[in-house]
């Protein structure tokens, strides 16, 4: 590995104060805690899954960014989660369409909103 | 990708974080109220400034600086710091003699009550797989350059231990306060991928 990654990472300011990267990342987090707190699983038992995809993930090439490595955590405790089968198979890719069309009924309103109302505010 | 930036399209991981939460929601088996709580006290409460001001509560009182290197987390608890994601925590102190520094080669386990969230660097293959094969070229890369004499103990966090580097207190700052004291001690000096303190605002 070339040492830039390091250094590039490591002088970047912002990393004092980090919290999140993206907000995905906080829910993702912020689940995980709060799955093991109600005892879903174990914080070791989460560690061994993240291990394992981290290995695997690896084989191809390497972590160099906050999304790559959470983008790992969010299938472990994916794995974790369906190993207890609190969801029907499939359910999640339906819920995952339903997130997506939620978004951009979102996005058109406000697409809808901003064109009617912005030419009245200038107004 | 979005072709406007006031609508982008959402990351794949944005979708199926928020797919996950509204199942667990609807099973009733995790609330968004359960996960704001431990996400806003991430965000507000825990930060390097946890770890910081038990170090310097371990300068001041040599009495809790024992305790601290005995039993870690015992000594956290005493100042009301802590939390069930921490098992075991392993302070390791520099002296003149031994620098130590942390990774976790497998994955990226982190002290996450005492110090918070770990930067992204600590997270990335480089810094996990170079730094348990080569730390004193890491270090220096990273601007730690370490005499030949002064051992280097590379702490590896793979069990249920996670570890914190008690910096040593800087020469002449017996009239600094312990505010005064918490605020000379940064994320880096306790991961140890920064040795020197300097007084003045000056950085290692």
């Amino acid at each position: 590995m070339q040492s830039d990654t390091l250094l590039t990472a490591l002088r970047q300011t912002g990393f004092e104060n980090l919290t999140f990267s993206t907000p995905w990342s906080a829910r993702l987090f912020g689940m995980t805690l709060a799955a093991s707190n109600k005892q879903l699983f174990t914080l070791q038992q989460f560690q061994a899954a993240l291990i394992e995809r981290i290995k695997e993930e690896e084989k191809d090439g390497c972590i160099t960014t906050d999304e790559d490595y959470y983008s790992c955590w969010l299938e472990a405790l994916q794995s974790l989660l369906e190993a207890r089968n609190l969801w029907q198979p499939g359910q999640l890719r339906e819920r995952e369409a339903e997130v997506v069309k939620a978004g951009e009924h979102r996005q058109e309103q406000q697409r809808q909103g901003h064109h009617v109302v912005q030419p009245e505010a200038v107004q | 990708m979005g072709h406007d930036h006031t609508h982008p399209e959402k990351a794949w991981q944005a979708i199926r974080t928020e797919a996950i939460e509204s199942l667990l929601n609807e099973i009733n088996v995790l609330s968004s109220d359960d996960v704001d709580r431990v996400v806003k006290h991430y965000e507000e409460n825990v930060g390097p400034k946890t770890g910081a001001s038990v170090i310097a509560r371990a300068w001041v009182d040599p009495e809790f600086k024992k305790r601290l290197l005995a039993d870690g987390l015992a000594a956290c608890e005493e100042l009301g710091i802590g939390g069930p994601e921490t098992e075991l925590l392993h302070v390791v102190e520099n002296t003149p003699a031994i620098h130590n520094v942390v990774v976790c080669t497998l994955c990226s386990c982190y002290p996450w009550p005492i110090l918070g969230l770990p930067p992204a660097w600590y997270k990335s293959s480089a810094y996990r797989s170079r730094l348990v094969r080569e730390p004193r070229k890491v270090l220096s890369e990273l601007g730690v350059v370490l005499a030949d004499e002064i051992e280097v103990r590379v702490w590896d966090s793979v069990s249920e231990i996670r570890y914190l580097v008690m910096p040593e207190r800087p020469e002449n700052t017996e009239h600094l306060s312990e505010a005064e004291l918490i605020d000379l001690i940064s994320r880096d000096h306790m991961i140890g991928v920064a040795r020197d303190i300097k007084l003045n605002g000056q950085e290692n």
